[in-house]
């Protein structure tokens, strides 16, 4: 894995002693306003607006030192992070003491993490073709036909002795899943989500319209399998040449999913979770490359990201602008089948960020505040940034907490952040895990009353106090 | 498309564009006013002799090789060629569609170049300079049809074109060069090994597939 510090310059090397020296209890306060909206901050400064502090730091460590920091999921005082090198696990009992407590080494790229609703097992997305399924597979070609992608399934039931029990290969591997409640406790079925078919790579052939459906029985999870190949495009979608999804996110209480598609957004209902179907879809010149759906904690609206740059590019800055790479917030509108996605508004990160800075929309989740439509996000070197969207036309920033440039430069920055019962939590690609609160700020009492039992950012749920 | 890995390894090529590599360290970014990779003001030019790819004597899981190496540094200029159509379209331009698709592509490709820019510092390699080593590349006919890219002609021709005929042109030319940018793409990811580099090939071939479907239909719709 490139790191950030293994080719770094001698030159740079010293330098970025000597101001780290100086700076490292530097914080900036600021304000979030329009004067300081074009400065990026320095490398070795953070800085917040004063209702967002930052908790603790956890860096990064152990077996996944020196590879990227990715998505999060949570169950009870447990923090699940995956890394391209395998898992860690937080013990988030007291937030403000999170302590690293188990790590898992077993590679396979971005290792898009769920956690099962009894939190026995973890599910991990490996996009990245591997000699084979074990955790001692090497990387290997796309186009070698043996070549395994798919999903991991880990025992988690002792996080500090985690163990792979099962895994499922899956068409074009599988970049990122979404975990969906069977109807009895005993099931949960992942819709993978994966793209990118060509002819030249022998596991993922043209065309690739559908989501694999894996069903995984939660008592005997060796017997996983895929049990459909849903087809959600049957007539090619929007444009002729789909090539799968790289994102979906479901609200199993309405029987819904909202689907970051290639070239396209979708809503589609599950209400038949193994034959989910498209039920209307956008297309928007300004995004190309839909990577993320978001729900509102009552249903009827959508946040949609575009990851422009597909996560590495600097986007945050005035020639990009403020409508690319950024949020489009979308409205339902209508009942069952004839509903349809009404466009409201973009949202983007107002400060921008040094060229070095790779920055664009990621991954988030909703504040479950009652009476605003809040959510945190993640923008990569942007920092973490929480959005109000109670009037979807007119969203705007409530709070943000920011590190300047890595220095050397390299990429990194937040991955996902997701607010779970009180606190955010920021997976930061090289500096670890970041436990964040929101304080002095409307509506964030209520959301504070929240307690979940568990948390995947792609099953969202109404939350309430 | 003819381009093909035989091309991927003219190791000839890659060491002639490596000359005009800019020498950055710690400031590989492009200038501040632009989001992609625009030729810096005031570029340090080296000559490039070595090989600066493989000082790790054992690489990690995932890390680059000369696949990849070589892959970015042709692509960087592949890129500028498209900012270079894109940046027509505005004034020229005929249809609204046409011109919003041109304005995406425009920024998404700068903001590519930079990508790759920095990954090459990430990496410790040399950055290349994006519009002089796409002036090299232009002289290269070869090189030029193999990568699907527009030839100086087919540019002056485009540059007095307006109206449909301006869409027209430009529409074909940027489904050849995205057709020849997906042959490069596919190549990559093939033989490269740098596991993020090859989370952006996919998401770069995904994104120019959806885009040439989109000209194809635009296409059809202007008659």
């Amino acid at each position: 894995m490139i790191v950030a510090t293994r080719r770094r310059t001698r030159r740079g090397a010293v330098a970025a002693a000597l101001i780290g020296a100086l700076v490292l209890s530097q914080v900036v306060y600021g304000s979030p306003t329009s004067a300081q909206a074009d400065e990026p901050l320095p490398s070795g400064t953070e800085a917040s607006t004063p209702n967002l502090d930052l908790v603790v730091n956890v860096p990064r460590q152990g077996v996944n030192d020196g590879v990227f920091q990715s998505d999060l999921a949570f169950y009870g005082d447990l923090a699940i992070q995956g890394t391209y090198g395998g898992l860690n696990f937080y013990d988030i009992k007291h937030p403000q003491k999170t302590t690293l407590v188990g790590q898992f080494a077993c590679p396979g790229g971005q290792g898009d993490p769920s956690v099962s609703p009894d939190g026995s097992l973890v599910f991990m997305s490996v996009d990245a073709a591997r000699t084979d399924d074990s955790c001692q597979s090497s990387g290997t070609s796309t186009a070698n036909p043996d070549g395994w992608e798919g999903i991991r399934i880990v025992d988690i039931s002792d996080p500090t002795n985690a163990q792979q029990v099962a895994t499922v290969r899956t068409d074009c591997g599988s970049h990122t899943h979404t975990l969906v409640p069977g109807a009895t406790d005993d099931v949960v079925y992942l819709y993978i989500s994966s793209y990118g078919p060509n002819a030249a790579f022998p596991n993922c052939q043209p065309p690739h319209d559908a989501i694999s459906i894996v069903e995984v029985p939660i008592d005997d999870p060796a017997s996983a399998s895929v049990v459909n190949k849903a087809v959600l495009f049957p007539d090619g979608g929007a444009i002729s040449r789909t090539a799968g999804c790289h994102d979906i996110t479901v609200y199993p209480e309405l029987d819904l999913a909202a689907g970051a598609c290639m070239g396209e957004g979708v809503l589609m209902d599950i209400s038949d979770p193994v034959a989910p179907y498209v039920i209307t879809s956008v297309t928007d010149t300004n995004f190309a490359f839909w990577h993320s759906a978001t729900f509102s904690n009552d249903a009827t609206k959508v946040v949609f990201t575009d990851e422009l740059g597909g996560g590495g590019g600097a986007t945050c800055n005035e020639a990009v602008g403020p409508e690319r790479g950024a949020n489009a917030i979308f409205t339902i509108v209508g009942e069952g089948d004839d509903r349809t996605l009404e466009f409201q508004s973009y949202f983007k990160i107002p400060r921008h960020q040094a060229n070095t800075e790779n920055c664009v929309a990621h991954n988030g989740s909703i504040v479950p505040s009652n009476d605003r439509d809040l959510m945190v996000q993640s923008w990569y070197q942007g920092g973490v940034l929480v959005m109000d969207f109670t009037d979807p036309a007119n969203p705007f920033e409530i709070a943000w907490f920011d590190r300047g440039a890595l220095d050397p430069p390299a990429l990194g920055g937040s991955w996902s952040a997701y607010w779970y019962n009180g606190y955010i939590y920021s997976s930061d690609i090289t500096l670890g895990l970041d436990v964040l609160r929101l304080t002095g700020t409307e509506g964030v009492s209520s959301a504070n009353r929240v307690k979940q039992d568990h948390f995947n950012a792609q099953t969202q749920y109404r939350l309430k106090d | 498309m003819r381009f093909d890995k035989r091309f991927r390894r003219a190791s000839v090529v890659v060491v002639v564009l490596s000359a005009v590599a800019v020498a950055a360290v710690a400031s590989a970014g492009p200038p501040p006013d632009k989001g992609g990779g625009k030729k810096p003001k005031d570029p340090t030019t080296t000559t490039i002799t070595a090989n600066t790819t493989t000082t790790v004597a054992s690489p990690p899981d995932g890390s680059y090789n000369d696949a990849d190496a070589d892959f970015v540094a042709m692509m960087i200029p592949h890129h500028f060629q498209a900012t270079v159509m894109s940046d027509l379209a505005p004034g020229r331009a005929g249809d609204a569609t046409v011109l919003a698709l041109a304005e995406r592509i425009g920024v998404e490709q700068e903001v590519e170049i930079g990508m790759m820019q920095n990954w090459q510092t990430w990496n410790g390699l040399e950055v290349t300079d994006a519009e002089a080593a796409y002036e090299m590349m232009l002289q290269m006919p070869m090189m030029v049809e193999q990568m699907g890219m527009a030839t100086p002609e087919e540019l002056d021709a485009l540059t007095g074109a307006s109206g449909t005929g301006f869409d027209r042109q430009y529409l074909q030319l940027m489904i050849d060069h995205h057709e020849g940018a997906l042959t490069m793409l596919t190549d990559v990811l093939v033989h490269g090994s740098d596991t993020t580099l090859e989370f952006w090939a996919t998401d770069m071939l995904t994104a120019q597939g959806v885009q040439i479907d989109q000209m194809e239909a635009m296409i059809a719709e202007l008659g």
